[in-house]
């Protein structure tokens, strides 16, 4: 408990390769993301920062012929050693998507979902959780005279802040967010910036994006990744005003990407 | 330079307007020949629906409607013979047969089958996935002669031996048959909705710490359950419109089961009704099977409807797009010309419909009167040597100067079902379009008030002011504790006086104790740890397959056992069965009856003594191919009508039910229709009355295949086309159509499959045990308006008229599955070759 304390940093990776059959999409990653803060992953496509998320909630497990070395240590215990739980570290890291994905259900259904999956059956309860994952969402407002809606008749934005709603109802450590704007309007993208930077309070938020002016906008650290490696990690305001190696500083000024 | 710059830019000024004017007015012409092709089609449909309607109709005037839906005594023909008492047509035991049976074997193949489906789509690692969906495709070619030949033998003996019954021929049997029979739909119609479910939802829930099970259960299958819900209803209607299999099984005593949860008792289905009784059927008792056939399609239909009904339910619900209220006035009154217009529309279709079912029915009382006529002259003793008909009638008695039958009055008739059609029924669909229209505006009305109260928040739950909402939360809070007491209790009790041994009184109380079982079950399960519950649940999915497996691979290798010998004995597949010897005549004298003397020389038979089954295979093969030709180029090019030109709007809506609704009828009322429409007017089944028949059962399958292949072709492709300013024709002939060939070209190959293993519509339409044996027969007109054979009817006629000839059965029967196979085998080979060629 001392140590944890001690530690700054709430996620560490050593060493970390990952390969996808033959071709490999990340690298030798070394990368501490500190606790209670905004880290964004910046990069061009296909540099595997999307890869680099998933493997913080070994999200990778689902597709089939994908390999990961190396170490990712959460509270320095390594998610990828054999004895971990992967469930629960699934709902101590939650992880927002690129489109938004609300289960065909009820607004209501959808918050819940989490809880019940971990045999919560408590309606008093739940009726709680949904009631404070909203508000936390910033969403309860709108939300409130239509639980029982379809999730499916809400707009792209809505579904995006429902979305980050339902990954608190297990009231997680970490969120990790996949390009959660790339889908919505400037409006929609605005919201959920706000939402992102409140949300840092209580919980660590991990970011991919492709935008870097909305990278500079929220986050306090940030990563700039190129052909599966992390070229440079440190202060988002050093990494925009002072890059200290060219492909950084060509990235960001626009010359490539 | 500048000058050939300009000649250039005038020769493609040229070009285009060359172009323009030629393909407009192919466009236009493709478009009408189209339009033509849909209409027939429809045409067709609905003249198959009111022609049987009428003929029930004619029933229903001479025979009160509540004595037959109720009355339990079926005896048609009570007048032959000394009881000279008037026959009884009380259908009510052949309807409740007909769904009890249904009902079986949907509580075995609905568990089955969604776990089969759920297994394959899920939890199967990918070759296994593969094996499973060969197998379940195998099953769905399996012809349903040979289910009842399976039924009727290991599944008979088993029955019997273990249970010790009198026989296996019952309930039980025909519902297991139908339950697998009906697995294939419903395996494949739900894997297919489980597939589509995207992968972001999954990765949803997976993210949050679910399991693969909590995944599946929580997410995965309510998403899919549209798809679900269809492949179920589907999958009832194939159980409903089963004839040749339960007429095999299901034991044929026209009672009701004592008491009625008795799977043991003998039952009868209305399509064994009609395949048993038709063919020696005439006057009333034959307008009687009619109105049966009626019932049972409009069983179906009713079946197809709630399915619709409840695909675009649940699909509004999942794509959160409710019915937009209008409240502009110009809408509104667009809306109401609109529908107006598809009424009348509509109505012109049915009336046309009705005019050529009004000249059916002139056409076969006209030949009726020629049958009379021939009788009346024997009555007199003369002898007339040659068959007689309508026509021949007609022209016989304005030559006799007898009994005069005016040309003018047949036309008249005919004219006037027209006129009468048309007139009553464009109006009619008139006045309906616009009723359903006013009553759609007051249900919007109405729920708006509901909704208005919604949103005050005033809504109670029933039963709150009178306490029921406690009583209701004591009952959930105990659940466990009841349902517990409540197993126990039914267990203790029948365990106390019966150890085992089935009683059929005791089938309600059997019944209860498995219900209370599963819900205990599912009552603990819910609490166990979530990883518990995947392993128990992965389980039950594994069992369901390996049964699924174990009886498709039972049902094949029993197929080979009984029948590899006589399959491989020479002459079996080259010569044509003995058509001349003995017991054939016999046969067709006594129908079904076979005396002993008959019994005892087929025991001294080697199969190979019958003959062998050249002629059959080569009489399926013709009735496959024919009615092949004749369905396809209507189909297809409907179909492209309805994918390519027609507009969403009420009658394409009408036009896509009719369709559905045809595909989901029992192919016995094809067969049906085949016979009162063609056989009676020819009198005599024959080759082309067969085809026929069969060719109107397809119909609806080529139409659905080409209008889903044609819709799996991306907009994108056409819209690039159409953006190049080539025209709509050229689009669809170009570029969609190539691009949906494969997709077609093995629907039909599906089809055909489909037609060689049917036996009900050719049962009375066209086939025949003993018949020629030509295979140039066909070139000559004989040979069309003659009798012919079919592998599943000679298997059908053995099984039930010869029961010793097992060897010989069992080599027909692996004859036709072989041939069956082989189509389906060819169809998903070039599935697979044309999916790997596809690179987009």
């Amino acid at each position: 408990m001392e140590q944890e304390m001690k530690n700054p940093y709430i996620i560490e990776t050593r060493n970390l390769n990952l390969w996808y059959g033959e071709s490999q999409a990340l690298k030798d990653i070394h990368m501490n993301i500190p606790k209670n803060s905004i880290t964004a992953i910046i990069g061009p496509s296909g540099c595997g920062k999307s890869t680099l998320i998933r493997v913080f909630n070994r999200m990778n497990d689902v597709i089939d012929d994908c390999k990961t070395e190396g170490e990712v240590l959460f509270h320095g215990e390594n998610i990828y050693a054999k004895r971990a739980n992967v469930r629960s570290i699934r709902s101590r890291i939650g992880m927002i998507f690129q489109n938004p994905n609300p289960f065909p259900m009820s607004i209501r259904d959808n918050i819940t979902y989490g809880p019940r999956v971990h045999q919560i059956f408590d309606k008093e309860l739940l009726d709680e959780i949904v009631v404070d994952c909203l508000k936390k969402a910033a969403m309860y407002e709108e939300m409130k005279d239509r639980l029982e809606d379809s999730a499916m008749a809400l707009s792209g934005g809505q579904q995006q802040r429902l979305c980050i709603a339902r990954a608190l109802s297990i009231d997680p450590e970490v969120i990790l967010m996949d390009e959660p704007t790339s889908a919505l309007d400037p409006i929609a993208t605005g919201k959920i910036e706000e939402l992102c930077k409140a949300l840092k309070e209580k919980y660590t938020v991990i970011i991919v994006t492709h935008n870097m002016q909305q990278a500079a906008r929220i986050s306090d650290y940030t990563g700039f990744m190129y052909l599966g490696e992390l070229i440079e990690f440190g202060k988002t305001e050093q990494i925009f005003e002072n890059p200290q190696k060219k492909l950084t500083e060509n990235y960001i000024t626009g010359r490539f990407g | 330079m500048a000058s050939e710059v300009k000649t250039k830019e005038e020769l493609l000024s040229t070009i285009k307007e060359d172009t323009t004017e030629s393909t407009i007015t192919t466009d236009k012409s493709m478009r009408g020949l189209l339009l033509i092709m849909a209409s027939l089609a429809i045409m067709i449909i609905f003249v198959i629906i009111f022609y049987l309607f009428s003929l029930a109709g004619d029933f229903f005037n001479q025979y009160p409607i509540g004595d037959f839906f109720l009355g339990q005594v079926w005896a048609p023909n009570r007048d032959i013979g000394n009881d000279i008492s008037a026959p009884l047509f009380g259908a009510f035991n052949i309807i409740m047969g007909t769904l009890l049976v249904a009902i079986g074997a949907l509580l075995i193949a609905i568990p089955l089958g969604i776990a089969t489906a759920v297994f394959i789509a899920e939890v199967a690692p990918k070759k296994i996935k593969e094996i499973l969906k060969g197998t379940v495709e195998v099953l769905a070619g399996i012809p349903s002669v040979i289910f009842g030949y399976f039924g009727r033998t290991i599944l008979n003996d088993f029955l019997k031996i273990q249970l010790a019954l009198d026989s296996g021929l019952c309930w039980l049997n025909a519902s297991f048959l139908l339950a697998i029979m009906a697995l294939p739909t419903i395996v494949s119609v739900c894997e297919d909705a489980i597939d589509s479910v995207p992968q972001d939802l999954k990765n949803a829930s997976l993210a949050m710490g679910a399991t693969r099970w909590q995944t599946i259960s929580k997410v995965v299958i309510p998403a899919a359950m549209s798809g679900i819900t269809a492949g179920i209803i589907l999958g009832m209607g194939r159980a409903l419109g089963e004839t040749i299999t339960v007429t095999m099984v299901a034991g044929n005593q026209i009672i009701l089961p004592e008491p009625i949860t008795n799977v043991f008792s003998g039952v009868q289905t209305i399509t064994a009704t009609l395949a048993l009784e038709i063919k020696n059927a005439s006057g009333l008792h034959r307008e009687s099977l009619f109105a049966l056939g009626i019932v049972l399609f409009i069983i179906s239909l009713i079946i197809n409807l709630i399915a619709n009904l409840v695909l675009s339910r649940i699909r509004r619900k999942f794509t959160g797009k409710s019915k937009k209220r209008i409240f502009n006035k110009e809408k509104i009154k667009e809306k109401r010309i609109n529908l107006l217009k598809s009424g009348l529309v509509i109505g012109l279709i049915i009336g046309i419909s009705f005019g050529i079912v009004g000249l059916l029915n002139t056409a076969r009382v006209i030949s009726d009167l020629g049958l009379e006529f021939v009788i009346n002259i024997e009555e007199i003793g003369e002898q007339l040597e040659f068959s007689i008909s309508g026509l021949e009638m007609y022209k016989l008695s304005s030559s006799l100067g007898g009994i005069r039958f005016p040309l003018l009055v047949l036309v008249w008739e005919v004219l006037r079902s027209f006129l009468v059609g048309i007139a009553i029924c464009m109006p009619t669909g008139a006045a309906i379009g616009g009723i359903s229209h006013l009553l759609g505006r007051l249900m919007n009305t109405i729920r708006i008030k509901k909704d208005h109260i919604n949103e005050k928040g005033n809504r109670k739950k029933l039963g709150d002011e009178i306490g029921i909402h406690y009583v209701r939360m004591i009952i959930r809070r105990r659940k466990g504790i009841v349902l517990g007491v409540l197993f126990f209790a039914f267990a203790t009790w029948l365990l106390s006086d019966w150890f085992l041994p089935y009683y059929p009184e005791m089938g309600i109380y059997y019944a209860l104790l498995i219900v209370s079982g599963i819900l205990l079950i599912l009552f603990i399960f819910k609490r166990l740890k979530p990883k518990i519950q995947q392993i128990f649940a992965f389980a039950m999915l594994l069992i369901a397959a390996i049964i699924v497996l174990f009886f498709v691979g039972l049902i094949v290798y029993s197929i080979f056992e009984n029948g590899l010998p006589t399959f491989l004995s020479q002459g079996f597949l080259t010569e044509p069965s003995r058509s001349d010897s003995n017991i054939f005549q016999n046969l067709i004298i006594n129908d079904l009856d076979v005396s002993d003397e008959i019994k005892e020389y087929l025991r001294g038979l080697s199969p190979i003594d019958m003959g062998g089954v050249a002629g059959e295979i080569i009489g399926t093969l013709e009735l496959t191919l024919f009615s092949i030709l004749f369905a396809v180029p209507i189909g297809i090019l409907a179909g492209i009508y309805l994918s390519e030109y027609a507009k969403e709007g009420p009658i394409t809506r009408t036009i896509r039910l009719a369709i559905a609704s045809l595909n989901g009828t029992p192919s016995i009322v094809f067969g049906l229709f085949g016979y009162v429409a063609i056989v009676l007017l020819m009198e005599g089944r024959s080759l082309f009355a067969g085809t026929i028949t069969l060719a109107l059962m397809i119909l609806p399958v080529i139409i659905i295949t080409t209008e889903e292949g044609l819709k799996a072709i991306p907009q994108s492709f056409r819209e690039g086309s159409l953006a190049l300013g080539s025209s709509k024709w050229h689009t669809i002939s170009k570029i969609a159509l190539p691009a949906a060939l494969p997709a077609i070209i093995t629907g039909i190959i599906l089809a055909m499959g489909r037609v060689a293993g049917e036996t009900a519509p050719i049962l009375f339409t066209a086939a025949s045990f003993t018949q020629r044996f030509d295979p140039w027969a066909i070139l000559t007109l004989d040979g069309w308006t003659g009798e012919t054979q079919a592998l599943t009817f000679h298997l059908y006629k053995l099984i039930l008229g010869f029961p010793d000839a097992d060897a010989r059965a069992g080599g027909v029967a692996l004859t036709l599955l072989l041939l069956v196979l082989s189509m389906y085998l060819v169809s998903f080979l070039l599935r697979s070759y044309y999916r790997k060629k596809k690179d987009w």
